[in-house]
């Protein structure tokens, strides 16, 4: 009982049903859609065809993952700082929502401030430096001499 | 070809390999951010631009960021980029043994020759693989998408099926958008951005550039990691005696780059481990500051490029991930590689030739100038570096179509490249079937119609000597990832040998 227990806690089983439901989430999307010609032609058939190949490689990852160790140990796992990962996530995703409503510049500013705040840096002059400066330089480089349109 | 060559080089021209070379060293000496990176980021960049300009940049940045990883190798312990980690064994006991220049023209010489010999191999056999890739089917062209997946699938990660899944849904993702062939749309859920197809610039910037930011940010430390750099007198008689090992290594380089999918890393562990079989008599033991590990690794991971250029531009499969993302640049430019591309537009061929050979002139003179003071870089904090790639990656994806929409896709795909990594699934196999994923939608139902109208489906597809090679190739490669069945094929190998 403890051994299948294990085997549902593993992170292959896991990932391998995930992308079992996927695989049938996308051979269902792939069927649903309209066909013309005869099913040679079907817009369908090759997504259907690679979903399938996903479902059987998934299938055979379920099917490992009893057999093998497991890779990433619980003290690995716990190396990674999910919350720093999560902020960064998020302030980025703010930042693009900020940028149409307080322009390019402006926002950068803010978001590298937030960042290298967050990240640990704690001199507020060097924020300061590195903030403008970035910003300045992404502008002078990608929108004047490279031509390049800024967000 | 002379007249191409002056025509196409000018002090311009020059100026922008210089360029892509300078950017080249700065992402191959970071840690985490590699060639990949900065060409990903440079078609972003220069999809405006006239292809000719955007290529010789791009060749800059590809030819000095496989050669920079090397840099930080040898004087910080630090491979800059995977292809650089067989350097690490011996250029940095080199280093700690006060040879650090040494071992630093040695990367360079032998980095520059590797570069030049696989792209003189690519010159060579450019045009008889383009006459063999004309007599190719529609069936052939999805086997050979579908070999160099499952070869991506087998070398670029640890696991074999999370490899071909990471292709795999690379694949299904190219399919979404119109459906070239009926006109229908193919899971866009009403989206107007997705009606194109799912944008490939953006994709390679999330699971690339954006995704490290994140998986940095998740690391307990975000300081810097700083070495000392120790100065040393050069021995350059000495440097010029290994040329039978770089040509050999060389060989190795280009025929590794040419497989689709193996790669500038295996190339280089390849080799140094020849080299350590074959050399009874080396300066210093291996692993303890012999030049001649440094020789075979560089000359090797650098040999790979004109190797991995060979099926990108003859055939149209990219051999490993920068040849990827160049492969998107052309199809933005609204160009394909290809059989054809050789004949139709020759010019861009000697293009990537020459801009290759001035990169090479580059690797010399800026790895033995820039290097050093480049290398540096390694001691500025992560924490500075984050926010400035976040924002570089933010700019990237936002100039190929100044759509506000790309820059959020980037950040979904960050965020699933970031959890690929974490689970032990490459990119890199995403990224190929993306690329390749239209062809062999195209090719797949094209060759099933075809053969429909011709009678018996199966003996119709597969009869054919290249497809019987192809599918030989497919089984090949796949079997040879099942590992009771390699294990005991080593086994009958090893029973042969001893017998």
């Amino acid at each position: 009982m403890s051994n299948i227990k294990l085997f549902f806690k593993k992170a292959d089983f896991r990932e391998g049903l995930f992308f079992l439901i996927l695989s049938l989430v996308f051979i269902n999307l792939s069927v649903a859609l309209p066909s013309f010609g005869g099913w040679a032609l079907s817009p369908g058939l090759f997504p259907f065809f690679i979903s399938s190949v996903i479902l059987i490689l998934s299938l055979i990852l379920i099917i490992n993952s009893y057999r093998t160790e497991e890779a990433l140990s619980d003290k690995e796992k716990s190396k990674i700082s999910w919350k720093n990962v999560l902020i960064t996530f998020g302030i980025t995703i703010i930042y693009c929502e900020a940028l149409d409503w307080l322009g390019f510049p402006f926002a950068t500013i803010v978001y590298l401030m937030l960042f290298l705040y967050i990240a640990g840096e704690r001199k507020w002059y060097i924020i300061l430096i590195i903030s403008v400066s970035t910003t300045l330089m992404s502008n002078l480089i990608f929108g004047i001499l490279l031509k390049v349109m800024l967000p | 070809m002379l007249t191409t060559i002056l025509s196409t080089v000018d002090i311009y021209f020059v100026f922008l390999v210089f360029v892509g070379s300078v950017l080249g060293m700065l992402v191959g000496v970071l840690p985490g951010l590699s060639a990949i990176t900065g060409t990903a980021l440079l078609v972003s960049l220069t999809f405006t631009w006239d292809v000719k300009d955007a290529l010789a940049m791009m060749m800059g940045v590809y030819v000095l960021g496989v050669y920079a990883g090397a840099i930080t190798a040898i004087l910080m312990n630090i491979p800059g980029a995977p292809a650089a980690v067989a350097t690490t064994l011996d250029g940095f006991p080199l280093a700690q043994k006060g040879h650090a220049k040494t071992a630093l023209w040695a990367a360079s010489i032998y980095s520059c020759y590797g570069s030049i010999f696989g792209l003189m191999v690519l010159v060579l056999v450019a045009k008889p693989i383009t006459k063999i890739a004309l007599e190719f089917s529609s069936i052939d062209y999805f086997l050979l998408a579908l070999f160099g997946l499952t070869t991506v699938g087998s070398l670029t990660s640890g696991n074999f099926i999370k490899g071909l899944i990471s292709a795999m849904l690379g694949v299904f993702l190219s399919t979404v958008g119109i459906d070239p062939m009926t006109g229908v749309q193919r899971f866009t859920f009403g989206s107007l951005q997705l009606q194109g197809g799912v944008p490939v610039v953006p994709v390679l910037i999330g699971l690339f550039g954006f995704s490290e930011v994140l998986y940095q940010s998740g690391a307990q430390s975000l300081d810097a990691i700083a070495v000392t750099y120790e100065k040393s007198k050069i021995k350059i008689r000495m440097l010029f005696t290994h040329f039978w090992l770089a040509t050999r290594s060389s060989v190795i380089g280009t025929l590794v780059g040419a497989l689709p999918g193996a790669g500038a890393p295996v190339a280089s562990l390849l080799s140094y481990d020849s080299a350590k079989r074959t050399i009874k008599n080396p300066t210093v033991p291996f692993g303890k500051g012999a030049v001649e590990g440094v020789v075979a690794s560089e000359t090797a991971n650098n040999a790979c490029i004109g190797g991995a250029l060979i099926p990108m531009l003859t055939l149209g499969i990219p051999g490993d991930a920068v040849t990827a993302i160049i492969l998107s640049a052309f199809y933005i430019h609204g160009l394909r590689p290809g059989p054809l591309l050789l004949t139709e537009t020759p010019q861009l061929f000697h293009v990537i030739i020459i801009a290759g050979l001035i990169a090479c002139i580059f690797i010399f003179l800026l790895g033995l100038t820039l290097g050093p003071l480049l290398a540096r870089v390694v001691t500025v904090p992560k924490r500075y570096l984050l926010p400035i790639v976040t924002i570089l990656c933010i700019i990237g994806a936002y100039a190929a179509n100044t759509s506000l929409f790309e820059v959020n896709l980037m950040i979904l795909f960050g965020l699933i490249g970031y959890f690929m990594r974490v689970k032990g699934y490459s990119p890199a196999p995403m990224v190929l079937g993306l690329v390749l994923g239209q062809l062999m939608d195209s090719s797949f139902r094209r060759a099933i119609n075809l053969s429909i109208t011709e009678g018996n489906i199966i003996i119709n597809l597969f009869s054919g000597p290249i497809s019987i090679f192809l599918i030989a190739c497919i089984i090949i490669s796949v079997l040879s990832n099942v590992p009771i069945l390699r294990n005991s094929f080593k086994k009958y190998w090893k029973k042969i040998f001893r017998g």
